[in-house]
């Protein structure tokens, strides 16, 4: 079910919010024993947000897409007086005093909370491994993982336990899972959404966004959530803008870059032959698709894990067991308490982090390791400013593989970190990026497309999605055992 | 290339206010040492006269007139405090 066919039965009053509430709820408490993609059911706020969707629809005032509607939230945002967990032993017990915009938001336009979903600790992690309260598994098979970190937000968008999500983006964290669910998620431009209430990870890089089973349906979220916020000093102060605008508008003479940095050893072949085809349905619908080079690319990832971890090791700095969060029992001192709470309450990957932008940070290695990764991702950014003077957007894949098993690449970090190698460039560059579903492995595991675009150009990239998923079968298919 | 070892990570780790046993400063440093020297090749990229990026986009961050403003849920933030005294958050003695 898409946000428009539930918003026309809601207003046609052929269902109530509620009952259309206590349904999700319900799938959620069938399958979440299985797949673990919810840490919190909020169902008493649900219930509550449902009534209230329903006495709007019947009073016919502020009713919009999303009223009534039920969202689900990655476990990163703050909702006041609901647990904020953040995947991680030290917040398993924080109750948040505020609630972040984007959600604060989705309230306003009338959408319904059904709960916070699972995710990689502090959003550190291309799998859901690294979550305290346990893996989430892929909806579309159980022993593959769902991608991460937002893997609990595309494993329950998958299964139909929510009709949207929020996630966050770092460095692929978004597209990355809606690729391996099946999904669409997009990730706005840097500044389009306010981070005020999400919990910070790496703050120059992180980007909220929604994720659907529809184009249309992102672009429905993506309408409520962007904007201005003036708790987000990096909040761009823009006009509104309509992101379904475009959406069935011809794609024909757009001119799509195929960048050959992308198409290299490593990249799966079952991967490959699907973006492939996902590119000749491009053409087919009128898109010119012209190659391009983005020369700096090898050296996204390198340059990622420096900058992430730096932003990262300053930012769980907060995480002190003093005003809030795990605190260790009987410590000597203060410097006994910092230490014993944060080595306690951090997993192992958040620990690693910390400790590499740490070093990165640490006087005397300054310059040769965080001012020349900001030197690189100068020459990164420069590489997408120079492709899109001749191009409109870009398109390639989303992860070198589809979504692979548990265990597979835990114990080696830097296999684990290739699988974000396509999705890191956007970040760094601070651009809009999405995948959407281009067709399944032979094994059944879903392959999603990615779609580059131009800094706050989100509408070009959902028309010329939209378009292709339209042409296409994959969004209609969903998981074994899960029905409409 | 840095000599990655023990004694550093140990030193990392105090900054960090971490404190890691034998068993895991071994795995840390084994991992750190790992991730440090894959991205040693950054260094093969010419930066000479390149300008650092802290931020992809230009237009970020405003200034606002610096006002108190009132939060009226003091209470919930109290209430996170892992040990507190009325309103205060307690800690072990510091002196």
């Amino acid at each position: 079910m898409t946000i428009d066919t539930l918003h026309q039965q809601l207003s046609d009053k052929k269902i109530s919010s509620v009952e259309l509430t206590q349904d999700y709820l319900k799938r959620i408490a069938t399958s979440n024993p299985d797949l673990n993609s919810f840490i919190t059911v909020t169902e008493e706020l649900a219930l509550a947000d449902a009534r209230a969707a329903d006495d709007r629809i019947k009073s016919g005032k502020n009713v919009t897409p999303l009223t009534g509607i039920p969202v689900g939230i990655k476990d990163l945002f703050t909702i006041n007086g609901v647990r904020t967990t953040c995947g991680s032993h030290i917040l398993e017990n924080y109750t948040a005093p505020y609630t972040a915009t984007v959600v604060q938001r989705l309230q306003d336009a009338g959408a319904v909370i059904v709960g916070k979903l699972n995710m990689d600790e502090f959003a550190m992690g291309s799998s859901n491994e690294h979550s305290y309260f346990g893996n989430v598994r892929n909806p579309w098979e159980r022993d593959h993982i769902p991608g991460g970190s937002s893997g609990g937000s595309a494993a329950a968008v998958a299964a139909l336990q929510c009709v949207a999500a929020l996630g966050t983006d770092t460095g692929g964290s978004i597209r990355q899972p809606a690729s391996h669910c099946g999904v669409v998620g997009i990730k706005p431009t840097y500044g389009r959404v306010s981070r005020y209430g999400m919990t910070a990870f790496a703050s120059s890089l992180d980007q909220c966004g929604p994720m659907a089973r529809t184009v249309r349906d992102c672009a429905e979220m993506l309408n409520v959530i962007a904007g201005f916020d003036p708790h987000d000093s990096t909040s761009l102060n823009l006009p509104a803008t309509n992101f379904s605008a475009d959406l069935g508008k011809s794609i024909k003479g757009m001119k799509l870059g195929i960048p050959k940095e992308y198409f290299i050893d490593g990249l799966d072949s079952d991967v490959a032959k699907a973006v492939e085809a996902g590119i000749a349905e491009l053409k087919k619908l009128g898109a010119e698709c012209v190659e391009i080079s983005l020369p700096h690319t090898e050296y996204a990832l390198p340059c990622y894990y420096i900058v992430a971890p730096a932003e990262a090791s300053a930012n769980l700095s907060r995480f002190d067991g003093i005003r809030f969060g795990h605190r260790a029992s009987h410590p000597k001192d203060l410097r006994d308490l910092y230490e014993l709470s944060r080595t306690e309450g951090f997993g192992p990957e958040v620990t690693l982090r910390i400790t590499i932008g740490t070093f990165v940070l640490n006087s005397g290695y300054y310059d040769a390791y965080y001012k020349k990764a900001q030197q690189v991702r100068t020459l990164i950014k420069q590489d997408f400013l120079k492709a899109f003077e001749s191009v409109d957007a870009i398109a390639a894949p989303v992860s070198p593989t589809a979504a692979f098993r548990f265990g597979e690449k835990t114990d080696d970090p830097i296999q684990m970190y290739l699988s974000d190698i396509f999705t890191i460039p956007c970040n760094l560059a601070g651009l809009p990026g999405l995948s959407v579903p281009c067709g399944f492995t032979k094994d059944k595991l879903p392959v999603g497309m990615q779609l580059i675009g131009k800094p706050l150009a989100e509408a070009t990239i959902l028309q010329i999605a939209h378009a292709y998923e339209q042409a296409t079968p994959w969004h209609g298919m969903l998981p074994p055992g899960v029905t409409l | 290339m840095t000599d990655i070892n023990k004694k550093l990570i140990d030193h990392i780790a105090h900054l960090a206010r971490l404190r890691f046993p034998e068993a895991d400063l071994e795995r840390y440093t084994q991992k750190a040492k790992h991730i440090l020297e894959y991205v040693e090749r950054l260094k093969a990229v010419n930066t000479e006269g390149i300008e650092p990026t802290a931020h992809a986009v230009d237009a970020v961050g405003f200034m606002r007139d610096d006002e108190a403003q009132a939060f009226d849920n003091r209470e919930a933030i109290l209430a996170n405090a892992p040990e507190r005294d009325g309103d205060f958050f307690q800690v072990p003695k510091v002196l």
